[in-house]
């Protein structure tokens, strides 16, 4: 991004009450978008709660070992902040932990091993970071707030959850008053040109974003058995597929910023989403 | 010039010595009947039957779901391939 371009942006930002922006790629909330922040993820657990989600309260990283079999460290080395102690003298690599990428990732470890025989919901906040090389207030940031709602199940299991959080959200938008549409996506990291990754996701479509203005506000993804192979995570005999829906609450405050302006106050009342 | 039953037979026997025996309607792709590696082959494999380069723009989930789709969207075939192989 032209570095003009990125201070505009910033710049633009500035009217923003309550928000406090970091050149590190960090963002401080307070007063009433911080209030604001805290009701609109209250209602995304709300609606998780009506769904039977059971809440799990994450540690800040992934267990050593889990972003590896996870493929998260193959697939997205770019984005990874691993968290190092400074002082470290026991003679192990220091470079074990990494600081969470993304919510769900923690759900997983939980179920090793768990043999289900219905589907299992969870949903958990977390604070994820992903290495840019650009950061833009609310839009793109190395740390960010996620709430996710993660369906563990059998397939048609997962497919209707999917749909279910998908016409969800849409609906919260429309009470918001944020236009957005769904479109599936593929990963940017994945270069058409080059990699076979791309032409699969683009062929076998397994995330969809809800956009709003171009910005993805919020994805619905379907891992298939990906994760309940590699946790030996089973679900009536069979490895458990698992998708989630995934909400990233800056990039809701950037949309309502767009759409009623700066001040939090005038915003609609997230307590009737859910 | 290879006629589209030719093409069809071609395709057939590349997806099953990929796969094993599967039938023309398999979902080749949510079934993980075929992964990322060999659906880059697959793509190479029509562009050889057909002699013409896929297009982005042809790059849709439902024209490769099965044999019968690829079949219909990119090797000239009709609705039933079982017949007219």
């Amino acid at each position: 991004m032209n570095p003009s371009v990125q201070s505009q942006a910033i710049k633009a930002l500035t009217t923003v009450r309550g928000l406090h922006w970091n050149d590190s790629g960090q963002a401080a909330l307070t007063g009433e978008l911080a209030r604001y922040a805290d009701r609109l993820d209250r209602a995304f657990a709300r609606w998780a709660a009506s769904l039977g989600a059971e809440p799990l309260l994450p540690p800040p990283c992934l267990p050593p070992g889990v972003p590896e079999r996870c493929g998260y460290l193959s697939s997205f080395p770019h984005h990874a902040t691993m968290a190092v102690p400074v002082a470290d003298d026991d003679g192990e690599d220091p470079v074990r932990s990494l600081l969470t990428p993304a919510a769900c990732y923690h759900v997983y470890p939980t179920l090793e091993d768990s043999h289900l025989n219905r589907p299992v919901f969870l949903t958990l906040r977390a604070t994820c970071f992903r290495n840019e090389d650009v950061f833009l207030p609310l839009e793109r940031q190395w740390s960010f707030s996620m709430r996710e709602v993660v369906c563990v199940g059998a397939d048609e299991d997962v497919s209707r959850f999917l749909e279910t959080a998908r016409k969800t959200a849409s609906a919260w938008c429309e009470i918001l008053g944020v236009p957005i549409r769904l479109d599936r996506a593929t990963d940017p990291f994945f270069d058409p040109a080059s990699s076979p990754g791309w032409l699969m996701q683009r062929l076998l479509p397994l995330k969809t974003e809800l956009l709003s203005d171009g910005l993805a506000i919020g994805s619905f993804n379907s891992h298939q058995s990906f994760f309940g192979e590699t946790f030996s995570i089973r679900v009536c005999g069979q490895p458990a597929w698992t998708g989630c829906a995934a909400f990233g609450l800056e990039r809701w405050l950037l949309a309502l910023i767009r759409r009623h302006g700066p001040d939090a106050c005038g915003w609609p009342d997230p307590e009737t989403l859910a | 010039m290879m006629t589209a039953s030719t093409r069809l037979m071609k395709l057939r026997d590349w997806v099953r010595g990929q796969a094993g025996p599967v039938d023309d309607d398999s979902p080749l792709l949510e079934s993980r009947l075929i992964n990322s590696l060999q659906l880059v082959e697959l793509v190479l494999l029509i562009e050889e039957l057909t002699g013409r380069p896929i297009r982005p723009d042809q790059l849709l989930p439902a024209s490769f779901r099965s044999i019968r789709t690829i079949y219909e969207n990119f090797l000239g075939g009709q609705s039933r391939p079982e017949e007219g192989a």
